[in-house]
């Protein structure tokens, strides 16, 4: 197949319009950059493959955050939610989260609307089959149709798309999604570039019919009333809400898979890829948690114009004859009508300690990747990924000032900091637990965290910066006891009853505020101490063997990064510290013979 | 580095002196300094200064002040260095002056630990502080060895699983408020918090008998007035350290010497005799220090003179060492001075269960049998059964521990109380060195660095 060279030269190509892909190319050709977005298929933009939710426990932070940095997630489930609720309303505001049921074609159509009048950004579908690259630097991406597109910067968001494999009961057959076809291409030729590339798995419960379901044996779960916007922009939700319903297995569903699991791929040992902990099948719940009577299962409508309800808490790859029957089982869904049956996918990501923390990646430079094929899970982790690699494409390729964040400033830095130094050995998902710093980054004050940032990068719109300067002062002063009552006109979106809310949680964590901020300049210290990027930990003395192994894997940019490198112990980052001091030392030595004398 | 505060430090020794240097170390050194110190123009870099310094608006002193500008300073900061008259109350002004006009006092080693993040260290001294890493590690490791042989680090484990088990539990109830996890009510936090506490409890117990096995024994020499307690350090080290006259009370302050008792490292304290009808003020004081390092020590040592009988003066004595050693649970054992002369009090005339030894101070008579004595007492003490505290920052961490573990008890809400619990798992978890390496490193800071 003869290549032909596409007359237009992009900056950034982002390929994947999944959830991390949108988010990459509306980030970067924001920021100024010439992108082209190439995706499979043109009518799956930000499909939501699993679960049409957005948000949740530390998941509705990050929605929270990207959306004080001018990302788009959060105004797209504002547009399109048709269930609000804000999750742990009776413990404190630190671990509250926002979570959205959406519609999901019009979460797609609207995220697809976006993206197509977005300026200087193109869409275009083909398959994306090889990196091109010159060196140890990309220049642009060939398809499967045969078409080079050249650019100064690529952005990877392949989901589950590499090789990927779909499994219902026994029965597998390739595909990156129910019914796409998977990317066959593509990982063959990052291993060929050197990367590092392994397989994961993560799955899906089945859709039944809502006329087929019982909802009266069903215990309702209104949503918040009035529904909360989860963008900082929003004012108010004005879409039609929808209610959700709640229902749980049985001694009888939980018969149904025991008997079964001969025929589930994942105890048959046909599945061998690690899967989520977090988001267990039901076959793992019932084997692994044998004392559990009961699990709870919630439905969810899955749109305005659908009666597909999603079965929330059914995750299985069990076959379709054994999914009918343990749904039939539960109390609500006797009669129920499977339309599409749950499976499980494997799929090929490439460890992300082989990344930067700017998600470029270490071997190619002005490769990003972002998303699923950095092994997490969720759509909000790829969101906040497919931004921060945009973002950071466009920042290099400008030559400004790299987008990263400290894990005390964002749920963001954390999972992007966790993936670089730790990587990933099951599907990785956001949790409160997972940040030191749980008190500091709530979803109440993402914008106070954040939204300056997004403001200096120019993705948020300076009248809104200047709207919320006046929020963070009336802020500030009520906090000081104060706060003569702005013009609510000119706080808009933001209010004086915010103002007030803000204040009193602030107070209200003020002590414990001081400690964990007393406690990030401490730990902010380490990080302080740079590393240089070649540093050869192989010939340090001191190190023992592991150590130097797995810092050799994990390069880590500063000395606080090292410390949290998996295997790494204090004494070997003592090691390292003094090694560090003596080699800059003697550089500036060289530089600068005339050594300033020392004050004793 | 960006947005240090300013510190403050003595750095020459405690006492007093010719000479006292004060230093401050931080970007706004020099604009609190100018709070307390006349300068009389501009400060030039690295000249010293004839300067006036005030305390509460009257001088307090004239001193040489020299200013040091970032980043070609010691730190690597602006610093100051003030050289004063060293009396202690000229350098505790300074240190109040300048904490009033926003300076911090400095952490053990803070001004080293900054020299080395601002890159200031240089090369013969960082080798020359990996020497010393590397020589207090080995010591460290041996001892952290025996320990995790033993039942230390068995103890340590179950204490951090317990710890990590409680915060499992309430990290599951933060974060998964849609699955049924049973939820952990108070009653049953507030019980398992009170035996991890009593746990700690009973590991802390045994850091006396560990630190003295680790860092010797201070051994407190303790007697009425002229019974040659000052005779007895001096004979005891070899050497004429302290000042000994016929005149009692003669020895007004408390006076610390590292010796070699019989192979126990022991830190001898001399003391000024105790009696009840001492009409002098300064003779009084030097008694409270007395009573004071009584309490603080690890063993007494009562010296009573056997030339004479024993009269109501040493009984008091005797009852009051016997009370301050039973609160503490310390040994206690007595040498009978003045062997060299005839006896007029018999070893059982003291009616008390202590060893006694007799022994001449001026002679030379039975020092190794008392050497010996105290050794047994002190050692005695640290040959306990089971998971021995030896060093302080164990100690510390364990206290730190407890003190998270109480606050987590005090609290309602889970996302406060994980705040405490994750304080408690740090701090157990620094012992065995797997948590935040900047705690660690802050502690070897601290102690390469002694005088900041």
């Amino acid at each position: 197949m003869s290549a032909h060279l596409y007359p237009k030269s992009y900056d950034v190509i982002v390929v994947g319009a999944g959830h991390a892909g949108a988010e990459a190319a509306l980030a970067a050709s924001r920021l100024g950059c010439e992108t082209l977005l190439l995706t499979q298929n043109l009518d799956t933009i930000a499909q939501m493959s699993c679960n049409p939710s957005i948000g949740g426990i530390a998941k509705g932070q990050m929605v929270r955050e990207l959306d004080a940095l001018g990302g788009e997630m959060a105004k797209n489930t504002d547009a399109t939610g048709l269930h609000f609720k804000t999750l742990n309303t009776g413990k404190g505001a630190a671990v509250r989260s926002p979570r959205a049921q959406c519609d999901k074609k019009a979460y797609q159509f609207r995220m697809k609307e976006v993206v197509e009048s977005q300026e200087r950004l193109d869409v275009k579908q083909d398959e994306a089959a090889r990196a091109w690259t010159s060196g140890s630097r990309v220049r642009g991406i060939e398809t499967k149709r045969g078409v080079r597109y050249e650019a100064r910067a690529v952005v990877l968001t392949t989901g589950t798309f590499l090789k990927g494999m779909a499994h219902v009961g026994l029965h597998s057959y390739s595909g990156g999604r129910a019914s796409d076809p998977a990317a066959e291409l593509l990982s063959d030729d990052l291993r060929a570039l050197g990367f590092s590339v392994d397989r994961m798995k993560t799955g899906t419960p089945m859709r039944v019919n809502a006329r087929s379901v019982d909802f009266s044996a069903c215990e309702p779960q209104p949503g918040d009333d009035p529904p909360v916007p989860f963008s900082h922009f929003s004012e108010r939700i004005e879409t039609t809400q929808l209610l959700c319903w709640l229902t749980h297995t049985n001694d009888l569903t939980h018969r149904i898979i025991q008997d079964n699991l001969d025929r589930s791929p994942l105890y048959s040992g046909k599945i061998k890829s690690i899967g989520p902990r977090y988001c267990p099948s039901i076959e793992d719940k019932v084997v692994k948690f044998p004392h559990h009577r009961r699990h709870l299962l919630f439905l969810e409508p899955e749109g305005w114009r659908t009666r597909e309800i999603y079965v929330n808490g059914l995750f299985t790859s069990l076959p379709e004859d054994v999914q009918l029957t343990l749904v039939r089982s539960i109390r609500g869904l006797e009669k129920a009508e499977l339309m599409r049956p749950g499976y499980a996918i494997e799929y090929d990501f490439c460890p992300p300690t082989q990344l930067k923390p700017t998600l470029e990646t270490k071997a190619v430079e002005h490769l990003y990747f972002a998303g699923q094929l950095n092994g997490t899970t969720g759509y909000e982790e790829a969101a906040v990924q497919g931004f921060v690699a945009g973002a950071n494409a466009a920042l290099k390729l400008q030559g400004r000032e790299p987008l990263v964040f400290g894990r005390d400033e964002a749920y963001i830095g954390v999972l992007i900091d966790d993936l670089v130094t730790k990587g990933v050995d099951e599907p990785y998902r956001m949790f409160t637990a997972r940040a030191e710093h749980r008190l500091l980054l709530r979803s109440d004050n993402a914008d106070l965290r954040l939204l300056e940032r997004g403001a200096a990068l120019g993705l948020v719109p300076l009248e809104m910066r200047d709207r919320f300067r006046r929020y963070r002062a009336l802020v500030e002063a009520k906090l000081a006891g104060g706060g003569a009552d702005e013009d609510e006109d000119a706080l808009r979106p933001w209010t004086l009853a915010k103002a007030e809310a803000q204040a009193e949680i602030q107070s209200y964590y003020a002590q414990y505020i001081v400690r964990e901020r007393r406690m990030v300049e401490r730990l902010r210290r380490l990080d302080q101490v740079a590393i240089p990027e070649s540093y050869p930990y192989a010939e340090t003395l001191g190190l023992l063997n592991e150590a130097k192994q797995k810092l050799d894997r994990v390069r880590p940019r500063t000395l606080g990064q090292a410390a949290r490198v998996p295997g790494v112990t204090p004494a070997d980052i003592q090691v390292l510290m003094i090694q560090l001091e003596k080699r800059r030392r003697s550089r500036r030595l060289e530089s600068a013979p005339a050594c300033a004398p020392l004050v004793p | 580095m960006p947005n240090a505060d300013v510190i403050v430090a003595v750095s020459t020794p405690p006492g007093e002196s010719a000479l006292g240097v004060v230093r401050l170390s931080g970007s706004g050194c020099l604009g609190a300094a100018s709070r307390f110190i006349r300068f009389k123009r501009e400060p030039a870099p690295r000249s010293a200064e004839f300067c006036e310094i005030l305390s509460r608006g009257e001088t307090l002193d004239r001193a040489l002040v020299t200013f040091f500008p970032g980043p070609n300073s010691y730190t690597g900061e602006d610093m100051l260095e003030v050289s004063a008259h060293g009396s202690p109350f000229i350098l505790s002004e300074i240190m109040r002056e300048a904490a009033a006009a926003g300076a911090r006092p400095a952490e053990p080693g803070e001004f080293t630990e900054r020299a080395f993040l601002n890159g200031r260290i240089d090369l013969a001294q960082a080798e020359a502080v990996c020497a010393l890493i590397r020589s207090r590690t080995r010591a460290a490791h041996r001892v952290a060895m025996a320990q995790l042989d033993g039942k230390l680090s068995e103890r340590i484990r179950a204490l951090r699983d317990a710890v990590l088990g409680l915060l499992a539990a309430l990290e599951a109830q933060l974060d998964h408020p849609d699955e049924e996890i049973p939820v952990l009510s108070r009653e049953d936090m507030g019980g398992r918090l009170a035996s991890l506490r009593a746990d700690i409890d009973a590991l802390l117990s045994t850091y006396p008998a560990g630190r003295v096995a680790l860092e010797g024994a201070r051994v407190a020499i303790l007697g009425r007035p002229n019974v040659g307690k000052s005779s007895l350090l001096n004979a005891l080290l070899g050497r004429d350290r302290a000042i000994v006259a016929e005149t009692p009370g003669t020895t007004r302050d408390t006076l610390e010497e590292q010796a070699d008792l019989a192979g126990l490292k022991a830190v001898l304290i001399d003391t000024a005799g105790l009696r009840e009808d001492s009409g002098d003020s300064i003779e009084r004081a030097g008694m409270e220090r007395s009573r004071a390092a009584l309490k603080a020590c690890d063993v007494a040592l009562v010296v009573l003179d056997r030339s004479r009988a024993l009269g109501p003066d040493d009984a008091r004595l005797l009852e009051e060492v016997a009370a301050a050693g039973a609160l503490e649970g310390r040994p206690i054992l007595c040498a009978l001075n003045k062997s060299d002369l005839p006896a007029a009090a018999a070893p059982d005339a003291l009616g008390r269960p202590w060893p006694a030894v007799e022994v001449s101070a001026t002679r030379g008579d039975g020092l190794d049998a008392l050497a010996r004595a105290v050794a047994e007492a002190a050692g005695g003490a640290a040959t306990e059964e089971g998971a021995v505290i030896a060093t302080a920052r164990h100690a510390r961490a364990l206290e730190s521990a407890r003190a998270a573990l109480a606050e987590a008890a005090g609290v309602a809400e889970p996302e406060l109380a994980a705040v405490h619990l994750r304080e408690a798992l740090l701090a157990v978890g620094s012992i065995a060195g797997e948590a935040a390496s900047d705690d660690v490193l802050r502690s070897i800071f601290s102690k390469f660095c002694i005088g900041k």
